[in-house]
């Protein structure tokens, strides 16, 4: 299709509009929405690349190529935690992916600031799950080195842990 | 459908005997009961392999034919089966075999009474094992109908809460044409009776070597079907009925040899006809005796002894062995039994509903019935690991000293506050939990929330529910506060917004800095990040020493400017009100692991500051001045590298006894006896709770000069046999003295204890952590 085209070209403004014409006929095509979020994000529209990427998530929730794409959108608009969140996601899924798997092994996930008084709320919970989930698969996966044991993964979580006398 | 006039009843049993007293005694009554087939491929001797297509039946003939057609034992019901069962019976009476009843619970959603006659295990360990706990405890119109208390006396608390009735069951009746026939013979042969079945079968493989062992004389017919004979011309084998019962009466004796909670009936059948017979020491049958010990075997001399008499017909002996029979052979008399049956099974097959459940499970929310929904404030426990509270012979114990703690602190907020608790816990330990708590948990003072966590309590799945439950304390609006009673086991607590209280009793890597208390150096130090972040969070950190207290700023657990946030409650007597007096047969294994020697006591885990290469260095050294001398423990040599070195180096290894998980009543019986208790340690967080027992139950102490003993003694340190640390000739010293002067030790003992005992009692502790928790203290609720 023309949209295909476009984007082997390298022509992303036009490739968006082929793949928007396309969705128009065909609304709930899984694969449109998934080009159509790379062309936006190749466009530089990122917010309407994250809208795309999410309509292709909820068609397709056990797909885990796009929520690895979505992950190097948030990662390239430095939005680290999400990022982490959709890299975790996709190791879930199934995802391979070296460098998804190589984040996930190696989280530090700083979601705030890191004092260990903080009251932490359902998203972080939820990150902190997909974390422990992602980093089992790591641990069965192509990588070696041993994965973080999940007391470590909260002190990572709360900052660090102060074991000199405070003054 | 159901029965109309009168209840239908399917009876899942087929055991020759029951088939015709029991099951048929329930169509006497009135009740029409379906007796389905035994066509599984399992042996089973006992099984009545007759198939019943003639039995009484006003299911339709389809119907009838679908049931009898089915394989129930041993087997999954298939759903098109449960519809039936369902459809059609107003109750199902399951017997013996936790499986069957297992198999019908899971499909039928009627009344069931699991009917039982004694079994050589523990049948509620195999419920739990099987998957039937939770859902067997919240199931109404649920009854477990056992023969004898005797035979479940070690069964777990929960189930004896289930069981509605004992219900005695009788011996065949075709014995009763035997009443009195050994007695009525004057010739008796040179024969000891005796019952061993299917010895291919392991358990009874293992009671066919026992025997053996046992006795090797030829006297001995060994009677009971056998799918293969071994080269033994003791055993008989199946005989037609009359023929047994004939050779029976026939025979000099009869011996009982089973040693466990099971009572065959053979040896009944042999009082029935007025036989003596003899039985071994720990049976159920001696258990019926009591204190009688006519016929009891004691040890191979009395064996022989009491074998000998029957064999020579010895009047007096066999006099007196019948005469205390007889209790015994009622209880399986018919005459007495069948009222009792049809009493009982006729109230709990004819109303309308046997029982309400007395437990509500909705995951992970465990209550007794009716009062799950509290909404009081709660005081959350963290206890989701594996071994704190365990069964042992039935009854839950905790063994280490942070669920003893938590004990007395529950009790305390039930006795004097106004929180209530909830336990959070794994699946695994739900059901010695629940024991633990039973009394809190049935005033509906405690609630359990259940984690069903996996082996790995950091698997996924696991983990998964460990966060879960965070985000439930954390959005339960009626929590008040988290007791995190460990410093690492439960790192996830550092996610709470709650005010969260750690208890931390000690924390000996700071004090013994070269020594790995864990697997490695680095799991070490990962747990104090953990403990440490948790101590930072916390509103409050309880210890028991000022001793601790003084430390705990250098270890970095708290700043410098903030010890403040650190209570000391010094602790109670841990566990007293759980030391029950035993029952004969621990009594008797305790006994018998001693054999009658002195022995020192040191009920501890091995750890690195307990000091045990000194301790059994002292034990070598004290046993040159008292060769008899043994060394009970209640850790593991290897718990510590260097230790089992030690006791193979001074060649003390077969005077160690090791006793584990000892229930309280066992810890307190082996005090009152002990030559002394040796407490080596170096290094204690508290006032050693081994002291506090020592005591109040009377054993002799020495042990080393530690600040916490002095910091509450003062003075009065000066009346107790303190010895310094790792001084070998201090402690041979004393020990001579607690051995060798008991009394008078034990009247300066009791001069301290006087003084001691108002600073160690639960109120005083309550006093104490009270307000950590936001509750008033007693002398104000007062």
């Amino acid at each position: 299709m023309d949209g295909d085209r476009h984007r082997n070209e390298g022509r992303w403004d036009e490739a968006a509009a082929a793949y928007a014409a396309g969705l128009k006929a065909k609304p709930n095509a899984f694969p449109y929405w998934v080009q159509y979020g790379h062309a936006l994000k190749e466009s530089g529209r990122f917010e309407a690349a994250e809208a795309a990427y999410l309509r292709a998530i909820a068609l397709r929730g056990d797909e885990p190529d796009v929520r690895l794409q979505l992950g190097h959108l948030y990662k390239s608009t430095g939005r680290g935690d999400r990022a982490l969140l959709c890299y975790a996601e996709a190791v879930e899924a199934g995802s391979t992916d070296r460098f998804a798997l190589e984040e996930v092994r190696n989280a530090r996930v700083r979601v705030s600031e890191p004092t260990p008084l903080r009251a932490f709320d359902a998203a972080t919970l939820a990150i902190l799950r997909r974390l422990v989930a992602a980093s089992g698969k790591a641990k069965a996966g192509v990588h070696s080195s041993r994965a973080p044991s999940f007391a470590r993964l909260i002190l990572d979580s709360v900052g660090p842990a102060t074991t000199e006398p405070r003054p | 459908m159901k029965g109309a006039d009168r209840p239908r009843v399917f009876w899942l049993g087929a055991h020759k005997v029951l088939k015709h007293t029991e099951l048929a005694h329930l169509r006497e009554l009135g009740f029409e009961v379906f007796n389905p087939p035994y066509i599984s491929p399992i042996y089973d001797q006992s099984m009545d392999l007759r198939l019943d297509f003639d039995q009484p039946t006003t299911l339709p003939p389809a119907e009838f034919a679908r049931l009898m057609a089915h394989d129930f034992f041993y087997t999954v019901v298939p759903e098109d089966i449960a519809e039936l069962l369902n459809a059609y019976f107003d109750a199902i009476v399951v017997t013996i075999n936790a499986n069957w009843l297992k198999s019908i619970l899971d499909v039928f959603h009627g009344r069931v009474i699991y009917r039982i006659y004694g079994q050589h295990f523990s049948l509620s360990q195999k419920i739990v094992e099987i998957g039937l706990w939770p859902s067997i405890i919240c199931r109404e119109d649920f009854a477990i109908v056992p023969f004898a208390l005797e035979s479940v006396e070690r069964e777990h608390r929960w189930f004896l809460d289930l069981c509605a009735d004992f219900v005695p069951y009788q011996i065949p009746d075709d014995v009763f044409e035997y009443t009195g026939a050994w007695a009525h013979r004057a010739d008796h042969k040179v024969e000891i009776a005796t019952s061993i079945p299917n010895i291919l079968n392991p358990y009874f493989a293992a009671a066919y070597a026992d025997f053996c062992a046992d006795y090797p004389h030829r006297i001995f017919s060994i009677y009971g079907p056998q799918r293969a004979h071994p080269a033994d011309p003791r055993i008989v084998g199946a005989l037609h009925r009359r023929t047994f019962l004939e050779r029976l009466a026939a025979s000099a004796g009869y011996l009982y040899n089973y040693k466990d909670g099971v009572c065959y009936l053979p040896p009944i059948e042999m009082m029935q006809m007025a036989g003596p017979v003899l039985y071994a020491r720990g049976s159920l049958l001696a258990r019926f005796y009591g204190e009688a010990s006519v016929g009891r075997i004691e040890d191979r001399v009395d064996a022989e002894r009491k074998l000998r008499w029957l064999l020579h017909g010895d009047e007096r002996f066999i006099g007196e062995l019948v005469a205390a029979q007889e209790p015994v052979r009622r209880r399986y008399d018919r005459a007495v039994v069948r009222p009792v049956f049809a009493e009982v099974f006729s109230r709990l097959l004819g109303s309308d509903k046997i029982s309400e459940p007395s437990f509500s499970y909705s995951p992970p929310m465990l209550a007794v019935s009716g009062k799950s929904a509290s909404p009081r404030r709660q005081l959350y426990v963290l206890m989701h690991a594996d071994g704190l509270v365990v069964h042992q012979n039935g009854r839950a114990y905790a063994f280490e000293g942070i669920p003893r703690v938590v004990d007395v602190l529950v009790d305390a907020l039930a006795q004097w506050g106004d929180l209530d608790v909830t336990i959070v816990t794994t699946l695994r330990s739900s059901p010695a939990m629940r024991d633990f708590f039973a009394e809190r948990l049935a005033a509906g003072r405690v609630r359990l929330h259940v984690l069903e966590l996996g082996e790995d309590r950091e698997d996924e799945g696991s983990i998964q529910q460990r966060l879960s439950l965070i985000e439930k304390i954390n959005a339960d609006p009626n929590t008040q506060a988290v007791l995190v009673p460990h410093y690492y086991l439960f790192p996830e607590a550092l996610l709470l917004n709650r005010d969260v209280v750690l208890y931390l009793p000690d924390y000996f890597p700071h004090l013994m800095p070269d020594v790995a208390f864990d697997v490695s150096r680095d799991k070490d130090r990962e747990n104090k990040a953990v403990g440490v972040a948790i101590a930072s969070k916390a509103r409050r950190v309880l210890t028991n020493s000022e001793f601790t207290r003084g430390y705990l700023a250098d270890a970095g657990f708290v700043a410098a400017n903030e010890t403040e946030k650190v209570v000391v409650a010094p602790l109670p007597l841990l566990g007293a009100r759980r030391a029950e007096p035993l029952d004969e047969a621990e009594q008797r294994r305790l006994s018998d692991a001693l054999a009658g020697r002195r022995f020192l006591f040191y009920p501890t885990a091995n750890r690195p500051n307990k000091q045990w290469v000194f301790l059994l260095r002292l034990f070598a050294n004290a046993r040159l001045a008292y060769p008899d001398l043994a060394l009970v423990l209640t850790g593991s040599l290897t718990s510590v590298p260097g230790v089992a070195e030690a006791a193979a180096r001074w060649e003390v290894g077969e005077h160690l006894l090791f006793l584990h998980h000892l229930e309280e009543g066992s810890v307190r019986w082996l005090y009152e006896r002990c030559a002394a208790l040796c407490l080596t340690s170096t290094l204690e967080g508290n006032f050693p709770p081994q002291m506090l027992e020592a005591f109040t139950y009377g054993a002799p102490i020495v042990a080393t000069r530690l600040p916490t003993i002095t910091e509450a003694l003062g003075d009065l340190a000066s009346e107790l046999l303190l010895c310094e640390p790792l001084q070998l000739e201090d402690f041979r010293a004393k020990l001579a003295i607690a051995i060798d002067d008991r009394r008078s030790t034990l009247a300066r003992q009791a001069r301290v204890w006087a003084a001691l005992r108002a600073r160690n009692t639960p109120e005083a502790f309550f006093r104490r952590v009270a307000p950590m928790f936001g509750v008033r203290a007693p002398a104000e609720a007062a």
